[in-house]
């Protein structure tokens, strides 16, 4: 039901002191578990607006860096 | 923040002066925050989801009823009064006035109009000096800043523009930068209401209270 009326945007953050490689490893890791892959996440702030504004829905942004939850 | 090539927008976070991780908001689709900004907002049941929600749920279907009755201006009012209510920093004072004295318009949305547009002018000072605060590192501009702050709320006060209920997220610093703004003007009969007013509810336990009961000593001493 939440799904229908949300546009879930992921917004994951790295760590400066990782190298590249290892954040992109880190972010494709965080995409595969299990709260992730229920829900078709957008990835960029500014497409997720404009869905929303189509949709007429709010944009749940969800704000994490690969060691948090 | 460091950039994972072609991966999100690693700046929104900073835009939105967010702290913790993880750290979730509804925004609309002109970049607003409907839910969840102060301090963060973690849907970590149903039950917190369920609740911001709600509170943003009726924007929605409020623009739908709209964009399908465009000519009904009860409707038309409601819709300016919601998103005056859930986005105050875009709100035009003006447009929300007209709107709440629409005949039929919506009781509780003119109500929390009625509430927003007396705390609005402090919000506007608060907000403007916590987001230009955290955007700079150094000391004599943040002092700046602060200088500006309590003499913006010292001017509220002294018109009696003030937040009087303490559940109100902005209480706190209202009376803070009020009594500050009062103590600068050596004016001891406000510097006593601030200090009254924030004692009254934080207690004598509270961080400030001694260092303010202080000040206002030293005022006395002066004989203002």
């Amino acid at each position: 039901m939440k799904q229908a009326i949300l546009l879930p945007l992921l917004l994951l953050l790295a760590s400066p002191l990782a190298a590249q490689e290892t954040l992109a490893e880190k972010y494709d890791a965080k995409l595969l578990k299990p709260f992730a892959k229920k829900i078709e996440w957008q990835h960029k702030i500014d497409r997720a607006r404009e869905l929303a504004k189509e949709r007429n829905q709010p944009v749940l942004a969800f704000f994490t860096r690969s060691y948090a939850p | 923040m460091a950039q994972v090539d072609d991966k999100p927008d690693q700046e929104v976070f900073e835009h939105y002066g967010l702290r913790g991780f993880p750290t979730t908001l509804l925004i609309d689709h002109d970049g607003s925050v409907l839910w969840g900004k102060e301090n963060f907002f973690r849907p970590s049941t149903a039950s917190a989801l369920d609740s911001a929600l709600q509170a943003v749920e009726p924007l929605f279907k409020l623009r739908r009823k709209v964009a399908d009755r465009p000519d009904d201006p009860i409707l038309a009012a409601n819709l300016i009064l919601l998103e005056g209510v859930l986005k105050p920093a875009k709100a035009d004072l003006a447009a929300l006035e007209a709107a709440s004295q629409v005949e039929g318009v919506d009781a509780d949305y003119r109500d929390r109009f009625q509430k927003m547009a007396k705390r609005l002018p402090f919000q506007q000072i608060f907000e403007s000096y916590r987001d230009r605060y955290r955007a700079t590192p150094e000391k004599a501009e943040r002092d700046r800043l602060r200088t500006i702050a309590v003499t913006s709320t010292y001017k509220l006060l002294c018109k009696g523009v003030t937040i009087d209920d303490s559940g109100d997220e902005l209480f706190r610093a209202y009376w803070a930068l009020a009594f500050d703004g009062a103590i600068a003007a050596a004016d001891l009969v406000r510097a006593r209401r601030a200090f009254d007013t924030y004692r009254e509810e934080f207690g004598e336990a509270d961080r400030y209270v001694g260092e303010w009961r202080v000040k206002i000593k030293e005022l006395e001493a002066k004989g203002t």
